[in-house]
C-alpha cells in the first residue's frame, strides 16, 4: 500500500474507526487516541496489505482489537464505568415526550445492550456494513450476527414502546 | 397512502427480525425524517434520529500519518549539500569584501542595489571617479610633452658625443 493509499483509507476510514471504538471506550478522547494509536500501527505493516482481500474490514477489526484490550486493563475499565455511570441520568417525567429527550433515551439505552449486540447495531444501522464485513470485523458468522441484531433492534423497540407510552400519560396526567 | 402504510410497516416488521437489506433500511430512514410519519410508528422515530445523528460523529482529532524514515544515504547526501551551500556563501561574501577594497565606487554601487536611498550617492561617487579619472588622462598629455622634450635632449648630448 503507498503513502496515498494509505492516506485515503485514513480519510474513509477514520470517522467509523472513531465511532466503533468510541462505542466501546465510551470516552471519545480515548476513542481519538485510539484510532491514532491504531493507524500508527498499521502504517508499520502497510506493506502487508496487498495480501489482505478487504482493507476496510481489516481496519475496522484492528480497532475493535485494540479497544478490546483497552478495556482489558483495569485504568480502561474503571473510567469507561464512570463515564457510563455519568450518561445514565434519569429523564425527566415532568416533561412531555418530545424527539430530543427520546433521542437521549435511545443513546441511553444503546449502552444498556450488550456490548456484541451494541457493536453490531452501530456496524449496520449506523455505518451500514453488509453482514459479510460485519462477520470479519467482529469473527462472528453471519447468521449469529442476524440474530444478534435482531435482538438489540427488539430490545430497542420494547423500551421505545414503554417510553412512548409512559410518555403519552405523563404528558395527560399534567394536562 | 394506505398502501404506503402497509409497505413501510412490512419493511418495519422485517427490520426488527433482522432481515432487511441496506436499501430497505435506508428507505425506513427517508421515511422517518419525512413528516408523513404514521402514529403507529411514532414510537421508533427516535431510533432511526439517533442513528442519523450518530453517523454524523466523526473523528475529533486529526490523524498524524507518520513520515517514512529516510535513509542514511540521505542524510549523507543533505550534510553534503549543507555544508556545499555554506561554503559557497563564505566565497561569495569573501569576493564582496575584496571588491569594496578595490574599488569605493564599485563598492557604492553594489550597495546601491540592496538600499535605493543611495542610489544617488552611488551616482555622486560614480561621477566623481570619472572625474578623477579624466583629470588623470589630462595629466598624462603633460606627461607626454615632457617626454618627447626629454627624448630631445638626449637625442642632441648623443649627437654631440
Amino acid at each position: 500500500m503507498t503513502q496515498l493509499e494509505f492516506v485515503n483509507t485514513v480519510k474513509r476510514l477514520e470517522d467509523k474507526m472513531f465511532r466503533l471504538a468510541k462505542m466501546m471506550l465510551i470516552s471519545a478522547d480515548e476513542a481519538a487516541d485510539a484510532v491514532q494509536e491504531v493507524f500508527t500501527k498499521l502504517w508499520l505493516k502497510r506493506n502487508q496489505f496487498n495480501r489482505i482481500s478487504n482493507t476496510d474490514a481489516y481496519f475496522m477489526r484492528a480497532v475493535r482489537n485494540y479497544c478490546l484490550d483497552r478495556i482489558k486493563s483495569k485504568q480502561a475499565k474503571e473510567s469507561r464505568l464512570d463515564t457510563v455511570a455519568f450518561m445514565m441520568k434519569a429523564p425527566s417525567s415532568e416533561k412531555q415526550y418530545d424527539t430530543h429527550e427520546a433521542v437521549s433515551i435511545v443513546e441511553q439505552l444503546m449502552m444498556e445492550l450488550p456490548e456484541k449486540q451494541r457493536l453490531i447495531v452501530q456496524l449496520r444501522d449506523v455505518d451500514g456494513y453488509e453482514f459479510k464485513e460485519i462477520a470479519q470485523i467482529l469473527d462472528m458468522n453471519e447468521n449469529a450476527i442476524r440474530t444478534a441484531l435482531s435482538r438489540a433492534r427488539k430490545t430497542l423497540k420494547n423500551a421505545l414502546i414503554k417510553q412512548y407510552e409512559y410518555g403519552l400519560q405523563t404528558h395527560r396526567q399534567y394536562s | 397512502m394506505n398502501t404506503d402504510y402497509k409497505h413501510i410497516d412490512n419493511i418495519l416488521n422485517k427490520y426488527f427480525e433482522g432481515l432487511t437489506n441496506l436499501q430497505e433500511e435506508a428507505e425506513l430512514r427517508r421515511y422517518f425524517h419525512s413528516d408523513q410519519v404514521s402514529i403507529d410508528h411514532e414510537p421508533y422515530k427516535a431510533l432511526f434520529q439517533y442513528l442519523s445523528q450518530a453517523q454524523q460523529t466523526g473523528n475529533p482529532l486529526p490523524i498524524q500519518i507518520p513520515q517514512p524514515k529516510r535513509s542514511r544515504r540521505f542524510y549523507y547526501a543533505a550534510s553534503v549539500a549543507l555544508l556545499m551551500g555554506l561554503g559557497l556563501v563564505w566565497l561569495l561574501q569573501n569576493n564582496h569584501k575584496t571588491s569594496i577594497h578595490l574599488n569605493d565606487a564599485s563598492a557604492t554601487i553594489q550597495m546601491s542595489n540592496q538600499n535605493p536611498k543611495k542610489k544617488k550617492e552611488a551616482q555622486k561617487e560614480l561621477k566623481k571617479f570619472t572625474r578623477n579619472v579624466s583629470e588623470g588622462l589630462d595629466k598624462t598629455g603633460a606627461l607626454s610633452i615632457f617626454g618627447q622634450t626629454t627624448k630631445k635632449v638626449f637625442n642632441l648630448k648623443t649627437k654631440e658625443k
